[in-house]
């Protein structure tokens, strides 16, 4: 899996969508909504072709079933991003990694970088890990 | 603050997070984590993004690299912290944590700010 491109698409945070994570986080709705946005593309990947629920399932992992997990995410933000506008998303799965806890179990640690781009460039970046339980 | 499993609801619903262990206390139980819906990973990390704005008024995040440790259960009381490691004259490193009011690290990392 490492290496596969993820299928590019158009993000747009909505103003409503927006207001709804901050009041949900005990966020500032007014404040720079990037990292909301952010969250909202990471969370399930839906603008990115085949969404994080295909995702897993190419790793062998039922999102309903299994309870996959965020383990990490790491975000470089250049430039605060404008609510209700279109950027392009972009993702590759950049990691795959086995790993066995104590208490976890066997796991796999998958890595995901996406990114949100408008004429001028990158605008930011979410390297995140996911936890993909193993049965 | 306290954590309450109707913001996680509502949360899952803006994110279109498709994983049931944040609405439904069974899907909790089945898989062996507890009896409650457990927080969403990017809420725990928004807790400490609201410390450093507060922290820092005025100043925008420009990196945020944490990782998540324990989950974050309905009902949880969370408080987050900041510390600066590093200040300059345009920006502030902070070394930055969630932690539950029993002690346990759910959130850690770094950021760095503009100011």
């Amino acid at each position: 899996m490492v290496g596969t491109m993820l299928e590019s698409g158009t993000f747009v945070l909505s103003s409503e969508r927006n207001r709804q994570i901050a009041r949900s986080v005990g966020g500032d709705a007014d404040a720079d909504a990037t990292i909301n946005a952010m969250w909202a593309l990471t969370s399930g990947l839906h603008e990115l072709e085949p969404g994080l629920k295909g995702l897993f399932a190419q790793a062998g992992c039922d999102i309903e079933r299994d309870g996959p997990m965020l383990g990490g995410i790491a975000l470089d933000l250049r430039r605060p991003l404008a609510l209700d506008t279109p950027y392009r998303a972009e993702g590759e799965v950049i990691g795959l990694e086995h790993k066995v806890g104590r208490r976890r179990g066997p796991f796999d640690l998958l890595t995901v970088r996406t990114s949100l781009h408008d004429d001028q460039g990158e605008l930011a970046a979410a390297t995140t890990t996911y936890i993909v339980p193993r049965p | 603050m306290k954590v309450d499993p109707e913001h996680i609801r509502v949360l899952a619903e803006a994110l279109e997070d498709p994983n049931p262990i944040h609405l439904d206390p069974d899907a909790v139980s089945r898989l062996g984590l507890g009896d409650r819906v457990i927080n969403q990973g990017p809420a725990n990390c928004a807790y400490v993004v609201n410390k450093l704005r507060e922290t820092f008024p005025g100043g925008r995040i420009t990196a945020f690299d944490v990782r998540l440790m324990a989950n974050v259960f309905g009902g949880d009381e969370v408080h987050a912290g900041t510390r600066i490691t590093e200040r300059t004259a345009t920006h502030a490193h902070c070394h930055v944590w969630l932690d539950r009011t029993d002690g346990t690290r759910v959130v850690e990392g770094t950021a760095t700010v503009a100011l």
